[in-house]
């Protein structure tokens, strides 16, 4: 159970904060992790709004070829700058996340974020792990599965790792609901089904 | 003739549906249950208004059985920042809630 006084530091903190913080975790405690899927995720993608309707005028003739040319110009100057964008050694972009789900495996940790499913009905998934032991050859592989009653029944995804940290992008079209939890096995080409399991929830 | 025969089969059900225990059950009733649901959602909705580091902090430290050292080790910060966000989360959920503390 968490314990207040050893997740807080209460330097500095007047009795009557302490008292409001308290409340608070007793109320985090008492309501417990969110449910498989937030509300939030459930509700239906909310209707764009109406299009404003701009009516242009019809260029004068005249105007057509200057028009033509900075259009032209347009494309250029968007494919040129898309080039270098899509070039340029970048960080991934920040992920959406709606619920985190840690998962645990002796000295090897990960933590699942999920984000909003997309109007196609996938949700985008992002897996952090650390301390997972490389694969033993080029053959090995770690596969994300869920679970029902504990045993995996839905691959979700296929990785390698890094000796440190690795983070991957997966998509998955599954309903949630029918599922209990999230496992990672250890795979090799080999095998026709889950291998044994080395992170859980 | 219908309406006769619904009439006579409800004179017919004289069996009572099932046995009523002596005493009330020790659980939490209706309205409790329902007071815990409403909380709930809101101590979630609440969650979801916090900045995502702050709110996975929460979330490895309440719900993942992660002791702050591990929560510190996992995501790679120094063990006081892992309370300096606990703490400052606490702090935004506590003024999102209002009400709710009374």
């Amino acid at each position: 159970m968490s314990n207040f006084d050893d997740m807080v530091d209460r330097k500095g903190l007047g009795s009557d904060e302490e008292a409001r913080l308290r409340r608070v975790h007793e109320l985090l405690v008492q309501a417990g992790p969110p449910p498989d899927l937030p509300p939030g995720l459930e509700r239906p993608p909310t209707a764009p709004a109406e299009a404003e309707i701009v009516q242009f005028p019809l260029l004068p003739r005249r105007r057509w070829t200057l028009a033509a040319v900075a259009a032209i110009a347009l494309v250029l100057l968007a494919f040129g700058g898309g080039y270098l964008v899509g070039h340029a050694k970048t960080k991934p972009t920040s992920f959406a996340t709606q619920r985190v789900v840690p998962m645990r495996g002796g000295n090897a940790l990960a933590l699942l974020r999920v984000a909003a499913k997309d109007s196609a009905g996938n949700w985008p998934m992002q897996l952090e792990v650390n301390n997972l032991p490389t694969q033993s050859n080029h053959r090995a592989y770690y596969e994300l599965w869920l679970t029902r009653n504990g045993k995996p029944v839905a691959p979700c995804g296929t990785f390698r790792v890094n000796p440190r940290t690795t983070t991957v992008r997966l998509s998955v079209p599954y309903d949630f609901k029918r599922f209990d939890g999230w496992v990672v096995t250890r795979q090799s080409v080999n095998d026709t089904g889950p291998g044994p399991v080395v992170l859980s929830t | 003739m219908a309406r006769n025969a619904i009439v006579d089969r409800a004179r017919s059900r004289t069996e009572i549906p099932s046995d009523i225990p002596d005493e009330a059950a020790a659980g939490p009733g209706p309205s409790d249950r329902a007071e815990q649901g409403w909380v709930a959602w809101r101590v979630h909705r609440a969650l979801e208004e916090l900045p995502e580091r702050e709110r996975e902090v929460l979330a490895l430290a309440y719900w993942s059985g992660l002791s702050q050292s591990e929560v510190a080790e996992f995501l790679s910060i120094p063990l006081g920042t892992v309370k300096t966000r606990t703490r400052a989360a606490l702090a935004k959920l506590s003024d999102i809630l209002g009400d709710e503390l009374q």
